[in-house]
Formats: C-alpha cells, structure tokens, sequence
C-alpha cells in the first residue's frame, strides 16, 4: 500500500464523479445531492469544472421567489480550486487548511475534470491513521 | 520546523476555537453577519437561556441567505442547522472525526461537563491535523497551532 506522505492527487479519481452542467436547473442539483448524499458537485461545461456547489449554496434556496428559474450557474461558486493528477496531497490539504476551503476538483492533462478530494476525505484519512 | 504529536492520545478539547459570543433564536441576520464580521469567525452556535446547543450557522449560510431578497425577514431561529451534533470536551478525537466522516459533518460543537456549548471543532481543524499528520510545516496561524502552543508552550 501507498505510504500516505506520497499519495496524490490521481488516487482521488473515479469513474463515477457525480457532475452536473451549468443550465442544470438548482431543484435538479438539490434532488441529486439528496438521492446521493453528497455535498460538492461540480458543474462540468465541455469536461471542465466551471465551478462547485456545496449543500450550504442550495440549503436555502427555497427561500428565493424565483427557485424555479435558478440554475447551477446561478448559484455555483466559479473558478473553483482545481489540481493536477501528480499534485501531492499534501500540498493539497496544505492548500485547502489555509484558504478553508472544503473540496478540490482533480482535472487531467486534457483539462477534464476526473475526480474530487473533500474535507470529508480528509476526516477519513485522519480516521484511518489515529486508530 | 516539524511538529510532533500523538494524535491517538489526543482530545478533541484541545483543538477547540473557543467561542466568545452565542446568539438566540431571535437574533436577527444583520447581527450575526456583524458578530461574524467584528469577531471574523465562521460558525456561530445558537443557544437556549441555559446554554444548551439549539442550532448552528455558519458564514455560508449567511452569505447565501444574505443574497436573497427576503433576507431581512428572517432570524437565527429560521437559518440554524437545528440538532448539531455536539460531543464533550474530554471525548478522544479520533472518535470525533470518524463520526464526522461517517456523517459528512462539517462541525461539530464542544460542550462543557455542564452541558453549556464552549467551542467549535470543524472539518477545517481537521484539514489543519491532517496536514501535521503528513509532516508538513504547521501553519502557524492556524487554531491547531496556538491550542499546542497554549497548551503545551511551545514545539519539537
């Protein structure tokens, strides 16, 4: 097994990477992320990541009298951080730890959007290795 | 400048950001905004008279919330994440962050032995134990930073 100082970024790529587009309508991303359970999807234009939203952008939207007319690219956050295959996770989470930030989206060397790493990867691997 | 220490003997307790204000139900969103603004801090936890942990809200939230037009209308009792999951101050950390993992939590709050919420824990401390774990140098601004120092006066 991979000692965990030299992992990176391409053990975060998967074949199923839950993505939406950006004229998805915000009611499609909010029932995605429900019948999923997962809390950051990329919206994807061409194979790239344009942006992200997480469960905390659509908690509310609800709230807002056009709901109906929201789509992802209303409500995405843009420009989201985005590595490389050969990134090493550390500087990944070194990254992430000091901007805040909870995902980032792994692209390949075409600039296709291939995989994501989240806080949530992060409690796991902190799990793991405090046993 | 490598930073050492056993995460398996470790409490959550110590990785605590202490909070200095909690809000109720009927506070309005201006105010929190401005709490979260004056204290720049990103969670602020709602209590009932007693101290007892009512709900959370984050900055996010705010921010989101903030942008829709019926914003005003609304209080820390209707944008709160009601039930967050709370655990004591003594409770080891790794069991505090398989739970998160298990449950996608972003937070989690600490409470005293009285059962009054003192602190917050969040997926962002967690970022912060892992980047040590991978021995990197520590982020000196971090919180997890100044609870070792505080606690321990200094580093290896």
């Amino acid at each position: 097994m991979q000692i965990l100082e030299d992992q990176m970024a391409e053990n975060y790529v998967t074949n199923n990477l839950t993505i939406v587009t950006p004229d998805a309508s915000v009611t499609e991303v909010y029932d995605l992320m429900q019948r999923t359970q997962i809390r950051h999807v990329p919206v994807v234009e061409a194979g790239k990541a344009v942006g992200i939203i997480s469960d905390r952008d659509i908690r509310f939207v609800s709230y807002s009298t056009n709901v109906t007319q929201l789509l992802a690219s209303d409500i995405m956050t843009s420009e989201p951080y985005s590595v490389q295959l050969n990134t090493p996770l550390k500087e990944i989470v070194t990254y992430m730890s000091k901007k805040k930030i909870n995902s980032t989206l792994i692209h390949n060397s075409d600039d296709k959007v291939v995989g994501i790493f989240t806080s949530t990867d992060a409690l796991n691997i902190l799990a793991d290795h405090i046993k | 400048m490598k930073f050492i220490r056993d995460l398996k003997k470790t409490m959550i307790g110590e990785f605590v950001t202490t909070f200095i204000s909690t809000v109720d139900e009927s506070t309005s969103l201006n105010e929190i905004q401005e709490m979260m603004d004056i204290e720049k801090i990103r969670h602020i936890p709602i209590t009932s008279k007693e101290g007892k942990a009512l709900g959370i809200i984050s900055d996010r939230d705010v921010a989101v919330i903030s942008n829709l037009e019926l914003a005003k209308k609304y209080t820390a009792g209707d944008l709160m994440t009601p039930n967050p999951y709370c655990v004591k101050s003594d409770s080891p950390l790794r069991e505090v962050v398989a739970e998160m993992a298990r449950k996608k939590y972003g937070s989690v709050l600490v409470k005293s032995e009285e059962d009054k919420v003192i602190g917050i824990f969040t997926s962002t401390d967690a970022l912060h134990a892992l980047h040590d774990l991978l021995g990197e140098e520590i982020l000196e601004d971090s919180e997890y930073y100044k609870s070792f120092i505080s606690n321990y006066g200094g580093h290896s």
